[in-house]
């Protein structure tokens, strides 16, 4: 358990640091509390629930003006970040011709506006680890308690099953029978011979 | 230097068609092992079986084994 909880840290260490960044980031210039429950990892929303003074920019997934990353729809409601002096000119310069912005300012204005890329929303986070390590702990319990049954709880079997004598009786009437004589009891017994077949 | 251009459009219906021709292949492969190795055995042991199957012969034998209720053992 305790290895993969490491496995997890450190397989969503790029996706958790920026995402850690992102969270610190966007609560730092408000006054209010954002509450920043940032988890990442496909499905999984990063959501700060409060704006401030972040500019809305659309209807958002529910009406709401929040910011989250969701692959199925990726345009928020509101920008990530509040609005800067920097982040006013760089806008200026971006209704002008976008060959002229060098990749720091592209990507100043994608960070300004969103979280994470997608290929960080996407990327694994090891999740799967865990829940399969849990879910194999549950089972083994499970089996754990089922030995405590067997040897505190239940009574011993019943004689008609366990004594060799009555079982031997009870194959011989089967093959008697004929029961099951294509693919069970009997199709294994060989009649010509008398015998069990190989 | 940087990325091949990802896919913009379509993507929902390129992830159906892939979708279903994972679905047609998988559900292919599993009915027909079903077939090869359960369902043709198993019709053959039965061919097999009743081939040489004589059921008065049978009746006899387990009469005279005394295994029947409605009917006696001696002749």
């Amino acid at each position: 358990m305790e290895h993969a909880s490491e496995f997890v840290t450190m397989a969503s260490f790029a996706v958790g640091s920026v995402v850690r960044r992102c969270g610190r980031l966007a609560g730092g210039a408000a006054r209010l509390s954002t509450s920043a429950r940032a988890l990442g990892g496909d499905g999984m929303p990063a959501i700060i629930e409060r704006h401030g003074k972040r500019e809305v920019i659309g209807y958002g997934y529910n009406g709401q003006p929040n910011y989250i990353d969701r692959v199925d729809y990726p345009i928020p409601a509101v920008r990530f970040k509040e609005e800067t002096p920097q982040i006013k000119a760089l806008r200026e310069k971006e209704k002008g011709d976008w060959k002229n912005l060098t990749k720091e300012e592209v990507q100043e204005l994608y960070r300004a506006t969103f979280c994470r890329t997608f290929a960080e929303i996407q990327a694994p986070t090891g999740e799967w680890k865990l829940a399969l390590g849990g879910t194999l702990i549950a089972c083994s319990l499970a089996i754990w308690v089922y030995i405590w049954m067997k040897l505190f709880v239940y009574d011993k079997m019943p004689a008609t099953i366990t004594d060799p004598q009555r079982v031997e009786a009870q194959v011989q009437r089967m093959i008697d029978l004929r029961m099951n004589p294509v693919q069970g009891v009997a199709s294994n017994w060989d009649y010509e011979k008398g015998q069990w077949k190989n | 230097m940087s990325l091949a251009k990802p896919q913009m459009r379509n993507l929902l219906q390129a992830a159906i068609k892939k979708n279903l021709a994972i679905t047609a292949g998988v559900t292919t492969a599993a009915v027909a092992a079903y077939y090869f190795l359960v369902k043709a055995p198993r019709k053959q042991k039965y061919a097999e079986f009743y081939k040489n199957y004589d059921a008065e012969a049978e009746f006899e034998r387990m009469r005279k084994l005394g295994l029947f209720q409605a009917c006696s053992k001696d002749d």
